[in-house]
């Protein structure tokens, strides 16, 4: 019974289980096999957000990832590994072929179990950096709390949901680790000009005219600064408005991801139609 | 460690209202699974369904001395699966968990060994009576019934209601219901309703295509184009949003919940369909059924209500293939509620109690298999009742001290 549950996985001579790992050599990226026991490795956890097959510098093969995840791939990734081995799945694992992909799932508790570290890469989502300035020099966990929550008033437009918290595959490759080091992706950039907007802010906003108040938060929410704002809507060509997730509406995110408002006159039918196209299914980056 | 699965610590309470998503369904069980070292993962599982993926756990779970109930027998989907022992095993059609709490909703209590008839810790918990809503509330229910039906579930089932708003269950589409919204017919159609003209039908083909979740349509509740909100989206607004009114009730200590704001906003609104679909995600909700599987259920289920010595006792839902023939379907049914009766115990001291009556099924008495599910609304508090073993039923020990109780 037990050699008819277990799948076809990598062992070596003496029936060791093998995983493909990677390092940098002289800036390019290079896949080796060894047993996990015995190779010193970090393990990435990660979130992969909006993909697509993308060559990256440094790597010799496409891969699926995210523009964030490109660039943190590039520009990142080497200085948190120096030339030590670590294993990724966007890296690791041929994602074109799909017996590896589903291959690898069993032998992800013994990935993260044996690694030296897990590396947790959150995304620049959650908390924004009107947040961090919101909370800057708090004393207690009640300080902290008192004041994040005056100042979340100022996101009741949209979703402060963090990513890496809503993947089951996240929770699980940290629950497995036994030392894990947080860090964050890159464009979570701290904006000093732009002052921390508070709950009495977002209350004297409903009494400026519907204009005024669209101008504000499009100059004062860093969130709509950030490569993962949202854009305005592509529905109707009359239709010009801000496309934010509702706070406590996290499914409107399909609807803003594939940027279209609420609103009926965008809804996808009428978009496909006026268009006379598909519509987009990742998430549409803003013009520099 | 070998001695550990989901219900070791606090994995699954901590978790039981998680919104943590993964992309296809079978990541639930990948993902959660292969850290205990008694679990294998499936050969071919890249071709198995859910379903059977499902069914492959529960079955090395059981090997391995960690079983557990499963919530969606054979018998209960199966209509020609009345055999004591496969009938109680988990079906192949599961709902598909759309997020980590859906999945753990289908993991039932830890049990000593698999459940069927013949288990020592199945017992006999009631003799129960059940009738379709149609029957008890008629074809044109009363607003006033469904609305206190719904305010019994909240107060009898308080935790689970608490925990489906704020986990974002039932919350999903928020609490502001367009006063402005009416059935569409073609969603009605979907659902399994048929206007004739002067009142809502109920349709009865088995192959209809039932329910559409409605998670597509996301529109604003000040939006005037509220066409598109599906009746279940519409239903779970108008639950949270009662939900909410009467929770703020009880933080405020007073027994007006406010409702009749609900009932106002939409005087001519009401119609049948919307409120026996009330009544489904009430019973859902009850029974810690996930609120994603509500198409799947209404395609296999029906509400009905259960009664116990002729008072009205919990809502409960009855596989469809289980129902009287259409010429009796107005007799009540008589069912056996089943329960597990687990060993251990919680709380401590004077408040220690024993696990009983957890994963209530409704048995069919004829074939001794289930054929319906019932919320958990036994307290855990001990009585001075002797539950009878249902295999002591089966052959006929004790039976005179059920029957005594008629």
């Amino acid at each position: 019974m037990e050699s008819v549950r277990k799948v076809d996985k990598r062992i070596d001579d003496s029936g060791a289980l093998l995983i493909k790992f990677a390092r940098f050599v002289n800036g390019t990226l290079e896949l080796f096999e060894d047993r996990p026991d015995s190779c010193e490795y970090v393990a990435f956890s990660h979130v992969w957000g909006d993909w697509k097959w993308r060559g990256i510098p440094g790597i010799p093969y496409e891969v699926k990832a995210s523009q964030e995840k490109a660039d943190f791939i590039e520009n990142d990734l080497p200085a948190l590994v120096g030339d030590g081995a670590f294993w990724m799945d966007t890296l690791t694992v041929d994602q074109h072929n799909e017996k590896e992909v589903l291959d690898i799932v069993q032998s992800i508790p013994t990935i993260f179990r044996m690694a030296k570290r897990t590396i947790a890469v959150r995304e620049c989502d959650g908390l924004y950096d009107c947040c961090m300035e919101a909370v800057r020099d708090f004393q207690t966990i009640k300080e902290f709390k008192s004041k994040l929550y005056t100042h979340c008033g100022a996101h009741d437009e949209f979703v402060c949901n963090e990513s890496y918290l809503q993947r089951l595959w996240t929770l699980q490759e940290c629950l497995i680790s036994h030392t894990i080091q947080f860090i964050v992706a890159p464009n979570s950039t701290y904006m000093p000009d732009l002052p921390a907007l508070t709950f009495q802010d977002s209350l004297t906003m409903t009494s400026r005219s519907t204009q005024e108040n669209q101008d504000r938060k499009e100059s004062r929410l860093p969130f709509l600064q950030t490569p993962n704002r949202p854009g305005r809507c592509r529905g109707r060509s009359t239709c010009s408005s801000i496309l934010i997730p509702r706070l406590g509406q996290p499914q409107r995110y399909s609807r803003v991801r594939q940027g279209l408002c609420a609103r009926r006159h965008c809804s996808q039918s009428e978009q496909a139609a006026a268009h006379g196209k598909r519509r987009p299914s990742y998430w549409p980056i803003p013009p520099e | 460690m070998e001695s550990e699965d989901l219900h070791t610590g606090r994995f699954l309470q901590n978790n039981f209202a998680s919104q943590r998503s993964a992309t296809m369904s079978r990541d639930y069980i990948f993902a959660t699974m292969p850290q205990f070292p008694w679990y294998k993962y499936p050969m071919g599982a890249a071709d198995m369904s859910f379903g059977d993926i499902y069914a492959d756990l529960y079955q090395q779970a059981a090997d391995n001395g960690h079983a557990f109930t499963c919530r969606f027998t054979r018998s209960m989907l199966n209509p020609g699966m009345v055999d004591r022992v496969e009938g109680w095993l988990p079906s192949k059609q599961q709902p598909e968990p759309s997020c980590l709490g859906d999945f753990l909703k289908l993991i039932g209590h830890r049990v000593p060994q698999i459940s069927n008839g013949a288990s020592q810790h199945v017992h006999l918990t009631a003799i129960v009576e059940a009738v379709e809503f149609s029957d008890c509330l008629g074809t044109d229910p009363e607003l006033e019934v469904v609305f206190a039906m719904i305010e019994a579930s909240m107060e009898a089932f308080w935790a689970d209601w608490h925990v489906s708003h704020h986990g974002g269950e039932l919350s999903k589409f928020g609490h502001l219901p367009s006063s402005l919204w009416t059935l569409d017919s073609q969603d009605g159609m979907k659902c399994g309703w048929h206007y004739n003209g002067s009142q809502w039908e109920m349709l009865e083909a088995e192959n209809e295509v039932f329910m559409n979740e409605g998670s597509s349509s996301e529109h604003e509740e000040t939006d005037d184009s509220v066409a598109n909100v599906t009746l279940f989206e519409q239903t779970m607004k108008i639950l949270d949003r009662m939900w909410c009114l009467k929770d703020q009730a009880r933080f405020l200590k007073t027994r007006d919940s406010k409702w009749h704001f609900v009932m106002d906003e939409r005087r001519r609104g009401w119609c049948t369909p919307l409120l026996r679909t009330m009544l489904l995600i009430e019973t859902m909700v009850n029974s810690h059924i996930p609120l994603s599987a509500v198409a799947w259920i209404n395609r296999n289920f029906l509400p009905i209500c259960v009664t116990h010595r002729g008072r009205s006792v919990t809502l409960g839902l009855l596989a469809k293939h289980a129902r009287h023939p259409k010429a009796t379907r107005a007799l009540p049914y008589r069912f056996w509620s089943v329960a597990q009766h687990l060993p251990g115990e919680v709380g401590f001291g004077a408040t220690l109690t024993k696990y009983l009556g957890k994963d209530l099924f409704l048995v069919d008495p004829t074939v001794r298999v289930p054929v319906g599910i019932l919320p958990e609304f036994i307290p855990d508090d001990g009585t001075n009742e002797r539950y009878e073993t249902l295999q002591a039923l089966c052959t006929g020990i004790g039976a005179k001290n059920i029957r005594s109780k008629l």
